[in-house]
């Protein structure tokens, strides 16, 4: 059952000539790409950060879910820890520098495949084309590297398979570039947040 | 007067009395004779009358048998012209098999001369011919149908005569097996035979020749044994990016530029790339321990973008927070001149390169048309060569691109990725230096 599919699957691999397993690559790379992003791009609970401040103030949440959950818990671990004495703004870009990165991590790579994708794609039609007009000059119809029929079908298939890998990419890669971009104006705002209750605090004290 | 009148009449009575009976004889005379007349003429206007009638009928009858004969003579016109045609048609049909007829035995004279065989051919008897004709072509056929294993002369590729066993499939593929060479044999030009460089018909060749059944047929099937066939020429890399003229060359120079720098660039980078967090955790000790000058010894011995960035960090250590981080800025800023170089030159290449394919792509159908306005496009080969050659560019542009925009991409979100890092290292040691002294 399973060498049948592995025989379907390297046909198909082979129908479009040499482009193919480097398309595949590309696909495999780019939704590893994508599944990672989805997985680490996970904002936890759909309440919006003043909320979850003051929850986790309160005591009412403990448990972290995702990632902006667990930058709350963190931020307050610092504020507790270094008391009120200095600004803890610097700790706080210190300790979400590891978030800030997760959230940018492997979006170049997507976007890049994405690009990649339909240039592999238009290169194995151009390789076909060649094939096609080499064989048209030949005058040989069929032949072990594939002749006139092979070069077609392989320039028309691969260009198609090129968008196939790219467009779902485009589309999935944008809107996870969104979430991320409002995960990091978040992890800004839970900053703003809770330097300005501290600066409010010293302020009272004082 | 009485007297007188009555005398006159008396006297006209007696004259005339006696002319009254001569008057009535003349009278009826006179009236048989014209009553004769009206007999006779009655009789002659009836016998005219029935002769009139009589002739009449004798020429309506003539009159119809006279038509019905003009009929028949049309009708028998039509039907010999009917058969005048038919009698053309007959004499084209035979012009037509004659010549036909000449022409197959022309053609069979023709195809039959390559073999040796004559056939004379009698112009008032050509079935005889055709039949001779028929049973040699078939003889011929079974003959040529036949796989043959004789001892004969073929050559090597590069021209040395050999003696060895060849192996005749009809007349359309050959092998030649000797002790040393095997092979398909291919059409050398005026009737001899060369050794075909596939390498794959060897085998083939080999069981041929003992009289068996190989397992997978290699066969050059030739269509007539007078054309050469020329070897088959390998592509090579270097074949094909000549293919491409100037442009294939041009481009092919710029992917290897491009990839030297992406080389450098790996360099740089591999040097700036030490594990900055360690590296500020392990300053952080010395500096909390030996104090600036011995931290600051201890960063002279490590080389690279990081150890430099935390130099200027614990120079400035003790000064103000804002200054310190204007040195850590002005520091980074300072490296990534160094993490950037080339990052532009690497993207402009794979930006350019598919454009130089375009550009050859167009240069080389300018010229397969200026070939179409000057031989026309009687021949395909001629143009569909152009073709390939000209799409040759459009390949190698691509060829270079693609891993020139991956390369380009993958070292520039590195040389980010160690920027951050170093930018994130220097606050944490700042902030971990402030909070623990």
């Amino acid at each position: 059952m399973l060498s049948l599919y592995l025989e379907g699957f390297f046909d198909y691999m082979q129908s479009g000539g040499l482009v193919m397993w480097p398309l595949f690559f590309t696909a495999m790379f780019l939704w590893f790409g994508l599944g990672f992003r989805f997985h680490t791009l996970k904002r936890g609970s759909k309440k919006s950060v003043r909320t979850l401040i003051r929850k986790y103030r309160e005591n009412k949440r403990i448990a972290t879910k995702g990632l902006i959950d667990s930058a709350i818990v963190d931020a307050m671990k610092i504020i507790d820890e270094n008391g009120y004495a200095v600004s803890p703004r610097k700790l706080l870009d210190d300790r979400f520098y590891g978030y800030q990165k997760q959230l940018k991590q492997y979006s170049r790579l997507v976007m890049t495949l994405v690009v990649i994708a339909p240039l592999i794609g238009l290169l194995g039609t151009v390789v076909g084309m060649i094939e096609t007009f080499d064989s048209l000059a030949s005058a040989s119809l069929f032949s072990q590297s594939g002749g006139i029929a092979g070069g077609i079908s392989q320039a028309l298939f691969t260009t198609q398979l090129g968008l196939v890998v790219a467009v779902p990419g485009v589309i999935i890669g944008r809107l996870l570039d969104r979430r991320a971009n409002t995960m990091e104006l978040e992890l800004e705002q839970i900053i703003d947040i809770l330097c300005t209750e501290v600066n409010e605090k010293v302020s009272h004290e004082v | 007067m009485r007297n007188l009148l009555l005398a006159l009449l008396l006297v006209t009575t007696a004259l005339f009395g006696a002319t009254d009976t001569q008057l009535e004889r003349a009278y009826a005379k006179e009236f048989a004779f014209l009553k004769a007349q009206k007999n006779m003429l009655t009789q002659r206007l009836e016998r005219i009358t029935t002769e009139n009638a009589q002739k009449l009928e004798a020429a309506k009858a003539e009159l119809g048998t006279l038509q019905n004969s003009v009929l028949a003579k049309q009708n028998r016109s039509e039907s010999l012209s009917d058969q005048l045609y038919a009698a053309q048609q007959h004499a084209q049909n035979v012009t037509d098999d004659v010549s036909m007829v000449e022409a197959v035995v022309l053609q069979a004279q023709s195809a039959l001369k390559p073999y040796g065989i004559e056939v004379e051919v009698d112009k008032e008897n050509y079935q005889a011919a055709l039949k001779t004709i028929f049973e040699k072509a078939d003889a011929l056929i079974g003959q040529l149908s036949a796989v043959e294993v004789t001892k004969g002369p073929f050559y090597l590729s590069d021209g040395t005569e050999r003696l060895g066993t060849v192996v005749k499939i009809g007349n359309i593929a050959r092998y030649g097996v000797d002790a040393e060479s095997a092979g398909a044999l291919v059409p050398a030009g005026e009737g001899k035979f060369k050794i075909y460089n596939a390498p794959e018909a060897a085998e083939t060749a080999k069981v041929m020749a003992r009289s068996e059944m190989p397992a997978t047929l290699d066969i050059f099937i030739y269509e007539n044994s007078a054309k050469e066939i020329e070897d088959k020429t390998e592509k090579t890399i270097i074949s094909v990016i000549n293919s491409g003229g100037i442009i294939g060359w041009v481009i092919m120079g710029l992917g290897a530029l491009g990839l030297l720098l992406a080389l450098v660039r790996f360099v740089f980078l591999t040097g700036s790339n030490s594990a900055t967090l360690p590296l500020a955790k392990e300053t952080l000790t010395h500096l909390l321990k030996d104090g600036q000058e011995k931290t600051l010894d201890f960063l002279r011995d490590k080389k690279g973008a990081a150890p430099r960035l935390f130099k200027a960090t614990v120079r400035n250590i003790d000064a103000e927070r804002e200054h310190v981080e204007d040195v850590v800025m002005e520091s980074i800023m300072h490296e990534s001149t160094r993490l950037d170089r080339f990052s532009s030159a690497i993207m402009v290449i794979a930006a350019v390169s598919p454009l130089l394919g375009l550009l050859g792509t167009v240069t080389g159908m300018i010229a397969t048309f200026d070939i179409i306005t000057e031989f026309g496009t009687g021949d395909p080969k001629l143009l569909s060569g152009g073709i390939s050659i000209a799409l040759v560019t459009t390949e190698l542009g691509l060829i270079v691109a693609i891993p020139m925009l991956l390369l380009g991409n993958m070292l520039s979100a590195w040389a980010e990725k160690i920027k951050d890092g170093m930018e994130h290292s220097a606050l944490h040691l700042i902030n971990e230096y402030n909070k623990q002294k």
